[in-house]
Order: structure tokens, then C-alpha cells, then sequence
């Protein structure tokens, strides 16, 4: 029986076909060695083990398939069980450890460095924070992150009045490489159990051994549509622009998900989450600044950005959620400025400055991520610009992220230039709070009823 | 009675009634259509099709017959018989190939299919169905090939050799995979194994 072969699917537009980030879970939590270098060496082995053989994977499906993967991340299972009973410098050495193994088997990125202390701080995770900044000094892939606030507990202000000193601290153990420290420690707040991992945060508990999650690249294949759309009818209506993007979510989520799924096969590892939330990539022009201005907002920033990331966010929410039955459920707009050149320029032309951005969470954007701020910002003011961001995050129960990188010696408006998967930005000028009395009073901001 | 499959290829200036004559004609030999497709091109009707006869029918016989039924349209026929033929090289298939399209487009000039049908061959790729078309009046072509590339071709590099082969051309090249294709353009749920890997 001859088979006619081709389609007629094809005979229309192909969409670019990439995947955003392969994220291998590993557990470790079964690793029950109590001292330090027996620790060290069978968590190296089995991390170093695992993500040769998950990146090897990885580069055979890409091969295969002929569909490139933009990053390569690797999460342990939260290391708080681990290391209690660990001092910081033995703690230290574990996140080496992870940076060591993750620099050898060439991963983007390494997580599980992850304090949960939103109700309160126990001692291991006093012990953890307390370590950050000689880990962020020591270490190159090593994504630190503290849950400090979550829609049940509230906002934990001993940790967030903790956490502005070690940001600062961060900044200032990197200050040879302008304070890049403190843009690979997460202040987070709800973090969900089932994903996506994001900002040193992974699903862990009731999870199984091995668990690939992808992330959605559909920043490309949304503007092709769009742009062409726009193209074949100038006056598209918002109705049209929607199912356009919620086609090119679900697209982009396919295939994802066949990848990611390929991988787990490979491994023999369970697969877990499609992350749905839309974020630059390191492609030039595929940045959210350049959506919106197809869509008719010319400057990111300015009034019509929120309207205009409800249509997008809703639409890819749509898409995603139609194509794939194991999305994760916090689905967000990423707007990490250091990795996102359209977001830097919009700070430089002035149209974004931090109160924006602090706003845009309102409409799903993912809170105040890698920004730049001056170098004599007080760690009282960075307590406060976290606490009011996690206090949002309180009240709409969205996963939030918090990553401020005070740069030293820069004051806002100074060009800063990092290395290491960030770009470069401008200084954003952050308002301070003289009066930081609220930051040093202990204790929690009870949750919203 | 012992049936025999030829191959058969059939063209005539398009004119309505072509079909009924051919059918006709098979019919009053014995024989039948097993397998078929057809295509219009430029106005010219082209035919190729399975076709199986008894045993004992001459393969002249049938030709001659076809010719004479079809001599209001011209038609011009040619029989093969595929067990004739010397075995050729064998192609990859079953698990040890996949299925890929490949699609190329853009301003038309000579040698695309040229080049890209030759790349084929050097990675041992099948050719198992194409299309193409070009709009005259912009000159844009587009060319669909369906391929079986045995396990092991690296396609994003393949996909990267044709890009770099064409970079200068205006000449756009993809290839998808087909189960990619399929997952895009299926409204239906994947369908995923139980157990490890899901």
C-alpha cells in the first residue's frame, strides 16, 4: 500500500522549535553519610554520575530530533535534612561540591541549595543563610534560594531582615565581578510542591528518585505568529492575536513535552512538569519588550504593559494547559532583567524603573528577578523592597521571586557588565527607606486571613 | 486463479472521461487497480498505479489493449513488471529508521533539489515522497520531501549543513521530525507509554 507521506500541515508555517530548559531532579536525600568528606564524595560521584549521563541525553534527543536544548539544569533534593548537624564552612564545601560536579559535566546550572523558612527559621536553616555569601563567592552554577513568605505563613521579616544582609554581603564577596553573587540567591515566596523548578526552588517531596521537567520556549514561535497575523490583517482582533498565541503555546508545549519525555526514556527517569511560563531565551529579539510592541505597546513599561501580559499570560496559560496534562501549575511571566536585553533597554530609555516591575506581578509577572541596583542600597531598604514584593505575593498566592543584585561602587544609571549567562544592564535607582524601624522589628507579617 | 502485479504508468492530456476508459479497459482484461495516485500537472493527466492481472495475460496484451480503448485520448502507457527488476541497495527501515519531513522554500533557482537530494544520499536517507510547487509569478518555490533516515544521522547537524548550503540563497530548509509534526498539529493527547520514562 503506498502511503502519501506529507501533511498538508507542513504546507503551512513550521514555528521555530526549540526547548527553553531540561531540568533533571536528582535525590539525594538518601545519602546518610554524617561527616563532611565521605558527604562531599558520594554526592559528587552520584550528581556527577547522573548529570553526565542526563547531558549526554540530552545532546542524542537534540541530535536526534534536530531540535536544539538552550540550557541544561540540574536540582538535588533540598539540602536543609542533609546538612543539619553542618556548620557554614562545611556547608560551604557541600554547594562546591554540587558547583564542582555540575562545572564537570558542563550543566548551566546547579539547585537545591533551598532554605524553606517561611513560618520560621530553624537551626540548620540559620546555619544554611548564614553560609550564602562565601558559597555565592565560591561557587559559578550554584543557584542559592530562601523561601522567606508563602500565602499560609506570611511574610517571615527575620529572614528577610537577615536575607538584605546577605544579599548585601553577597554583592560585596563578588565585588570583583560587580556583585554577581547576589543575583544566584532567590528570595522566594510560594513555592509550589509540583513546580516549576525556578530560582533554586524544585519539587522534591513526593518525588522519586530521577524527574526530568522542560520549560516551554514559545517566546519565538508566539512572535512568528503574532508577526504574522499581523502581517495577512494590520486590524487583528484581540480574540484573533489570543488564539494565535494560544496555538503557538501549545505548540511550543508539544514539543517540550516530546522531548522531555524522550529524555526521561533515556534515563530511565520519571517525567515530571512543563513548565508553561514564558521567558526570554538567549536568542536576540526574543524578549518580551518586542512582543508587546507587536501587540501595540511601544515602550515595556509604559501605560497598557499590565493589560497587555494579562493577554499573553492568559492565552499561553490556554495553549499549554490544552496541550499537555502535566503542566505545572504556577504559570508566569519571567522578567529577569539581566538576561532579558529588550527589558534593559526599556530601563534605559526609561520607560521600566523597579515601581513597574514591582506592579506587574499583579498580572503574573514573576516579581523583581536580576536586577541591578546601586551599590551603597542599605540592607535595610533591600529587606523592604523584599518584603513588599513577598507581601503581594501573600495576597495573590503566585510564585514570586525576588533576586536584587546591589552592584558595588555603581549608582543608578551606571552601565554594569556581568559575565556567566547574565548581560549587561543600568543601574536601576531603588527608593530608599530612611526610617528601616519595620525591617528590624522581629517576627512575621501574619498571612491574609 | 493466479493474479500478477505490474506497475503502470498512464498520461494523456486532461479531458474528462480518461478514467472510465482505463477502468473499462482493465476490466475487460481480467485485471484491476490495487493501488493508485494521481496527479493533474499543467494540464496533463498522470497516472501511476498497481495493477494486477491474471497470470496468463501477456504484459504486450494488456499494453496494446490500453492503447487501443484509450485512442480517443492519446494516451501514453508504459508496464513494468517489478519482479524484473535487479535488486537495489537496500534502505534503511522498520526500527532502524525514522520519518522526517523536510521542507524547502524560498526564491526559486537551479540546483536546490540538486544539492539537498544529494546530501540525502551521502547520509544513506531515503526519498520516500515529495512535493513541490512554484508560484510563477514570484518565482518562490516549495518542496516537501518525506524521508527515512537510518538511526544514527545526526538531523541537527544535517539541519545545520543545509542552512549553511543555502545561507546565501534565500533558501529556507526545516526538518521535522514526524512525530513532532504530528504532536503539533494533532489537537489529540500525546500518547505516552506507562511506567519509567512516561
Amino acid at each position: 500500500m503506498t502511503q502519501h507521506r506529507i501533511p498538508s500541515s507542513l504546507l503551512t508555517d513550521v514555528p521555530p522549535l526549540e526547548v527553553r530548559t531540561v531540568t533533571l531532579a536528582i535525590n539525594v536525600g538518601d545519602l546518610a553519610e554524617r561527616t563532611l568528606h565521605p558527604l562531599c564524595d558520594a554526592m559528587y560521584q552520584r550528581v556527577l554520575a547522573r548529570s553526565q549521563a542526563f547531558v549526554a541525553a540530552c545532546g542524542t534527543v537534540a541530535a536526534d530530533y534536530g531540535i536544539p536544548i538552550l540550557q541544561r539544569r540540574v536540582y538535588v533534593t533540598p539540602l536543609e535534612r542533609i546538612a543539619e548537624g553542618f556548620g557554614p564552612e562545611d556547608l560551604v564545601n557541600i554547594a562546591r561540591t554540587l558547583d564542582g560536579a555540575a562545572a564537570n559535566a558542563h550543566l548551566d546550572l546547579i539547585g537545591g541549595y533551598f532554605v524553606r523558612a517561611a513560618q520560621a527559621m530553624s537551626s540548620t536553616s540559620r546555619q544554611m543563610i548564614a553560609a550564602l555569601p562565601a558559597i555565592l563567592a565560591q561557587t559559578d552554577r550554584v543557584q542559592t534560594a530562601v523561601e522567606a513568605a508563602s500565602r499560609p505563613a506570611g511574610v517571615n521579616l527575620d529572614v528577610v531582615e537577615l536575607l538584605g544582609h546577605k544579599v548585601k554581603e553577597a554583592a560585596a564577596a563578588t565585588a570583583d565581578r560587580s556583585g554577581i553573587g547576589a543575583a544566584y540567591l532567590g528570595v522566594l515566596a510560594n513555592v509550589p510542591p509540583d513546580g516549576p523548578p525556578v530560582a533554586g526552588s524544585c519539587p522534591s517531596d513526593g518525588w522519586g528518585e530521577l524527574t526530568v521537567h522542560v520549560s516551554v520556549s514559545a517566546m519565538g514561535p508566539i512572535q512568528q505568529a503574532v508577526k504574522q497575523r499581523l502581517q495577512d490583517d494590520p486590524r487583528a482582533s484581540l480574540a484573533t492575536l489570543s488564539g494565535d498565541i494560544k496555538t503557538a503555546a501549545f505548540q511550543a508545549t508539544r514539543i517540550a513535552e516530546v522531548i522531555g519525555r524522550a529524555i526521561a526514556r533515556q534515563l530511565g527517569a520519571d517525567f515530571g512538569r512543563v513548565d508553561l511560563s514564558l521567558a526570554p531565551t538567549i536568542r536576540s529579539g526574543q524578549t518580551i519588550t518586542e512582543l508587546l510592541q507587536l501587540l501595540g505597546v511601544s515602550k515595556f513599561g509604559s501605560p497598557g504593559t499590565a493589560a497587555a501580559l494579562l493577554l499573553v499570560l492568559s492565552s499561553v496559560k490556554a495553549g499549554g494547559a490544552f496541550a499537555s496534562a502535566d503542566i505545572a501549575s504556577d504559570v508566569s511571566i519571567l522578567l529577569p532583567v539581566l538576561r532579558d536585553s529588550g527589558l534593559v533597554s526599556a530601563t534605559e530609555a526609561g520607560s521600566l524603573a523597579v515601581e513597574h516591575l514591582a506592579r506587574l506581578s499583579a498580572v503574573g509577572a514573576q516579581g523583581l528577578d536580576l536586577i541591578p541596583v546601586p551599590g551603597d542600597t542599605t540592607p535595610a531598604t533591600l529587606s523592604a523592597v523584599m518584603a513588599d514584593q513577598l507581601a503581594s505575593a501573600v495576597v495573590n498566592g503566585r510564585m514570586t521571586v525576588v533576586r536584587l543584585v546591589p552592584v558595588p561602587g555603581k549608582s543608578a544609571g551606571e552601565r554594569v557588565s556581568f559575565g556567566r549567562g547574565l548581560g549587561d544592564g543600568v543601574v536601576l535607582p531603588l527608593p530608599s527607606s530612611d526610617d528601616a524601624a519595620l525591617i528590624h522589628r522581629s517576627g512575621r507579617i501574619p498571612p491574609l486571613g | 486463479m493466479a493474479k500478477k502485479q505490474y506497475v503502470m504508468t498512464v498520461m494523456a492530456a486532461n479531458r474528462v472521461g480518461i478514467l472510465a476508459a482505463m477502468a473499462t479497459a482493465l476490466d475487460e482484461l481480467g485485471g484491476g487497480f490495487v493501488d493508485l495516485s494521481l496527479a493533474i500537472m499543467r494540464d496533463y493527466f498522470t497516472i501511476i498505479m498497481a495493477v494486477e492481472f491474471p497470470a496468463d495475460r501477456h504484459p504486450d496484451v494488456i499494453v496494446d489493449h490500453l492503447r487501443a480503448v484509450g485512442r480517443p485520448f492519446g494516451l501514453e502507457v508504459m508496464l513494468k513488471d517489478p519482479a524484473l527488476e535487479p535488486p537495489g541497495e537496500a534502505t534503511a527501515a522498520g526500527e532502524d529508521a525514522r520519518d522526517y519531513l523536510l521542507r524547502v522554500q524560498g526564491q526559486d533557482r537551479p540546483g536546490v533539489l540538486r544539492r539537498v537530494s544529494l546530501r540525502m544520499a551521502q547520509e544513506g536517507i531515503d526519498i520516500v515522497d515529495l512535493y513541490g510547487a512554484r508560484d510563477d509569478a514570484t518565482g518562490r518555490f516549495e518542496t516537501c520531501l518525506a524521508l527515512r533516515v537510518p538511526v544514527g544521522v545526526a538531523v541537527s547537524r544535517l539541519q545545520a549543513d543545509l542552512d549553511q548550503l543555502f545561507r546565501n540563497d534565500g533558501v529556507e530548509v526545516a526538518v521535522v521530525r514526524n512525530d513532532v509534526l504530528k504532536a503539533i498539529s494533532d489537537p489529540h493527547p500525546l500518547t505516552v507509554s506507562a511506567g519509567r520514562g512516561r
